[in-house]
């Protein structure tokens, strides 16, 4: 100890490196964490006409979710969501939009089985099964997973030799395609993402999208 | 290895530990969206019921551990005691228990692999080695602990 005592220049340089590397280290993470997503972070209001709603037919109150038939974390939302479904019937429009994430490989043949299915009216029916069986299909080869998706396609009583054409269907990529694309020019990267009127709620748990539905309500009903 | 060897790695070490750990924790309390190079599951891991202890994301233990391990190399840098040694040696192990048990999880729980969890497992089992490596070469350390 005694003979560093003279050598107090040293010290007082090692400690200010250390803090330089702390603050270099705090610097790195604000550029890399900076402007969450690299877009607006705001979604345009409006609906398309070939969304897929659910939920009132006209309302001020539009929730939108992008998310994708094999991530977890979206089937985990899945209870919260189908009580929220009922609950805002009357008050709100829900919207899926696709974000299929490439590290899901059965994901974007599962948002053309969607659309396959919507082209025989039954979007809804189809997302709730390709949610409520996703352990059965996750993460297993594209072609057993594309008779997976006929057969659900099947239960649901769909014509299957028009749904299994349909999902080959260039339009029903390029549909796909266009969620994916606007979710990437504002800035969601990860699934699933909720917007209610274009801007993004940042939920920590599924009661958080509740609150902000009931907020939502207030709002638009008030004068 | 000397003890300072190993200090002076730990700088680098814990600096990439903070940076790695950091990026995490920002983005969990941000809520925004990690973009996931090589292994593409952080999303799954890091919404993972796993990826909280006691309201905290793992992320932030994380790195108040590389903290330490900064603060502890600074410390023994400055002032060479014999008692840092010791608690070089035991930081380094308890933080690898950890690691061993997130990558248990990852691979074997939720068959997710998060690419900034893998990182942070490899410079903790770097950080572990290197303090292993520097005990193994100044035993006894039984007498070293007595002063």
């Amino acid at each position: 100890m005694s003979t560093h005592t003279s050598q107090s220049g040293t010290r007082v340089f090692l400690w200010l490196l250390g803090l330089t590397l702390v603050a270099l280290a705090g610097f790195i993470v604000y550029v890399a964490t900076r402007d969450g997503g690299g877009g607006s972070g705001t979604l345009a209001p409006g609906l398309k006409d070939d969304d897929h709603v659910r939920g009132a037919s006209s309302s001020a109150l539009v929730f939108v979710e992008y998310s994708d038939f094999e991530c977890p974390a979206c089937l985990a939302a899945q209870p919260a969501l189908r009580s929220l479904y009922a609950e805002f019937a009357s008050t709100t429009i829900f919207v899926y939009r696709h974000l299929p994430l490439s590290q899901h490989k059965n994901a974007e043949l599962a948002a053309l089985a969607s659309e396959a299915a919507a082209k025989q009216g039954k979007f809804w029916e189809i997302h709730d099964a390709l949610f409520d069986n996703q352990r059965e299909w996750a993460g297993i080869p594209n072609d057993q997973a594309l008779s997976y998706f006929v057969k659900l396609a099947e239960g649901l009583t769909l014509e299957t030799v028009r749904f299994a054409a349909d999902m080959e269907s260039e339009e029903l990529r390029a549909r796909v395609k266009r969620d994916a694309d606007e979710a990437a020019r504002i800035g969601v990267r990860g699934t699933p993402t909720f917007y209610v009127n274009g801007v993004q709620l940042k939920v920590k748990s599924f009661d958080d999208l509740r609150t902000a539905l009931l907020q939502g309500v207030a709002t638009s009903t008030a004068p | 290895m000397s003890y300072k060897t190993v200090a002076l790695f730990w700088v680098a070490l814990a600096f990439l530990g903070l940076i790695d750990a950091g990026y995490i924790t920002v983005k969990y309390y941000s809520g925004g969206e990690v973009s996931c190079p090589i292994t593409g599951g952080c999303s799954d891991v890091l919404t993972s019921a796993y990826s909280q202890i006691m309201g905290f994301p793992v992320s932030a233990y994380g790195f108040i551990f590389y903290l330490t391990v900064l603060l502890l190399a600074f410390l023994y840098l400055d002032s060479r005691k014999r008692w840092i040694e010791a608690a070089m040696l035991l930081l380094g192990l308890a933080g690898f228990l950890f690691t061993l048990w997130f990558v248990y999880l990852q691979i074997f729980v939720i068959e997710a692999i998060c690419f900034y969890c893998m990182v942070s497992a490899l410079l903790s089992t770097t950080i572990v080695a290197l303090a292993l490596m520097a005990f193994l070469k100044t035993r006894p350390i039984g007498n070293r602990l007595s002063t």
